[in-house]
């Protein structure tokens, strides 16, 4: 069996003097595997993408540790972890255009001339499935739609081939319809195992058509962890049992009285 | 059949972007029943969002014609279209960039309860105290800055604001979008609650055809400023006749329980 990419151990975070963000978490990320952070609003869940991402505070208190055995080294942050966030509006800059959005990420980590940075940018795009990256090369974000935007966020995070990819809560703020390309896109980016995907989302539905394996957080908890199908099944924690009655289904019971 | 409460037909809106004319709303028409909730669904740019902003008279519509509540809607002005605007009330998304961040639960509630002259000073606060527990808030988040009240609290606030005037239509743009799926449940349901005991009727935009389906009895699909089909939610979900819908229809998450092996 192949070492886990990383390996949490007793990881907690605590910010000031507020209830701890992460309370004694341990568990495994797989190498290769696409793996859900489920949890609700002060679940910790975006709190332990900073964490995985090296990006907590100063300020902050951070306890225990993220081991990297499938690296060999910890993960330099934009060259072999990639992050995405809810919001492409901020993570990109608003006076760049797309194309050296793109090929600027490329060119820092992987040291390409400008020209194959910005010919790898180009390919990166049509990889995201946007239209017309040619002309999409020229374009600045504003031009685009939340959707295409993301894509962009996506597509500069993959130039530098990352072995993990955290995705936290990225189709939030879209429409259902993008959304679920969004998630297609994903699902095809990490079908070959050879990028791990972290898919952080508090829609454990959304989760379940594009994940392997399932970690609950509750208030900065792991609740459970495993197979997402089996933790769907049967559900080991009354939490998670919560949140999946909590989901509604087009075809489950309505809310609104069937005609009495 | 009675007069239904709204009845909306050839309503249409352009926006000038640059040079180019945009048709935002383009010859929409529905008719909405007392007590009853029409779902509004549509993607980003559909056009829900102004239509929203029509019926509450915020801008104004190029052509068509809006009756509510037996009157000719568009045609109000002045002190009778301030009076009427207590009957048709909103809840956004987002809560807090709805209310001054200075206020109090309590200041939030008397305000509508002052502006609209619906009860005496003295009785403020036995209305507020009604308000407050219709929507499940405890009395003792009065002095509470709505800084300090949670998304699922904020939006019972806002849900208790939009009651105060008594409206007899609130029209919820994507109201429980931004909520965590538990608290989203529980709004929805004290959404039904409330109308099964005053009869309110709903205007209730989402994106999300699953949770639209789960509370409004009929339902608009919309696309570019128009209406693509429209009619009972069931038989809207089990016969979508546009690509539209159909795709709304596939984009719903479906939660896989099953132990049956899926494909890829």
């Amino acid at each position: 069996m192949t070492a886990p990419l990383a390996a949490i151990r007793n990881l907690s975070l605590r910010y000031g003097d507020n209830p701890p963000a992460l309370r004694d978490l341990s568990f495994d990320i797989l190498t290769g595997e696409r793996l859900a952070i489920i949890g609700e609003s002060g679940s910790g869940k975006s709190s332990f993408a900073r964490a995985l991402a090296g990006l907590v505070p100063e300020t902050a208190r951070l306890n225990g540790e993220i081991q990297w055995p499938g690296l060999g080294h910890a993960p330099l942050p934009g060259r072999d972890l990639g992050m995405v966030l809810q919001d492409p509006s901020t993570s990109l800059d608003p006076v760049l255009t797309i194309g050296e959005q793109v090929a600027e990420s490329a060119r820092a980590h992987l040291r390409l001339s400008r020209g194959k940075a910005l010919a790898l940018a180009e390919n990166l795009l049509t990889r995201v499935r946007l239209p017309e990256p040619h002309r999409l090369m020229q374009a600045y974000p504003h031009q685009l739609s939340g959707g295409q935007r993301q894509r962009v966020a996506i597509a500069a995070t993959l130039a530098s081939r990352p072995r993990i990819l955290i995705a936290d809560e990225i189709t939030s703020a879209l429409d259902m319809v993008t959304q679920a390309e969004i998630v297609a896109l994903l699902a095809d980016l990490a079908r070959d195992g050879a990028m791990t995907l972290v898919f952080i989302t508090h829609d454990i539905a959304l989760a379940s058509g594009l994940c392997q394996r399932v970690a609950v957080f509750h208030e900065g908890r792991l609740v459970e962890i495993g197979p997402m199908r089996e933790v769907l099944a049967r559900p080991g924690d009354s939490y998670t049992a919560t949140l999946i009655a909590d989901h509604i289904s087009l075809t489950g019971p309505r809310l609104i009285g069937e005609r009495r | 059949m009675s007069e239904p409460l709204l009845a909306v037909s050839g309503l249409t809106k352009t926006f000038r972007n640059g040079g180019r004319h945009v048709l935002a709303v383009d010859d929409i028409g529905f008719e909405l029943p007392a007590g009853q909730t029409l779902g509004i669904v549509g993607a980003s740019g559909s056009g829900k969002s102004t239509l929203a902003r029509l019926l509450m008279r915020l801008i104004p519509a190029d052509s068509g014609s809006i009756r509510f509540h037996g009157q000719d809607w568009l045609a109000l002005s002045g002190a009778r279209l301030r009076r009427a605007r207590a009957d048709i009330q909103m809840v956004f998304q987002d809560p807090l960039s709805a209310f001054n961040p200075r206020a109090t639960v309590e200041s939030v509630l008397n305000d509508p309860l002052r502006i609209h002259e619906i009860v005496g000073k003295a009785e403020r606060p036995a209305r507020i105290g009604e308000l407050l527990d219709k929507v499940g808030l405890a009395m003792s988040l009065r002095g509470r800055s709505v800084l300090a009240l949670s998304g699922g609290q904020r939006q019972r606030l806002a849900l208790a604001r939009a009651l105060a005037t008594r409206p007899k239509l609130l029209i919820l743009d994507e109201a429980v979008s931004a909520l965590d799926l538990s608290i989203r449940r529980q709004i929805l349901e004290l959404l039904v609650a409330l109308q099964r005991e005053d009869g309110v009727s709903y205007l209730f935009i989402g994106h999300d055809l699953a949770v639209v389906r789960a509370i409004a009895h009929r339902v608009t699909v919309m696309e570019a400023g128009r209406i693509v089909e429209s009619g009972e939610t069931e038989g809207i979900i089990a016969r979508p006749q546009t690509s539209v819908t159909k795709a709304l229809i596939a984009a719903v998450p479906q939660l896989i329980t099953g132990t049956e092996s899926r494909p890829g």
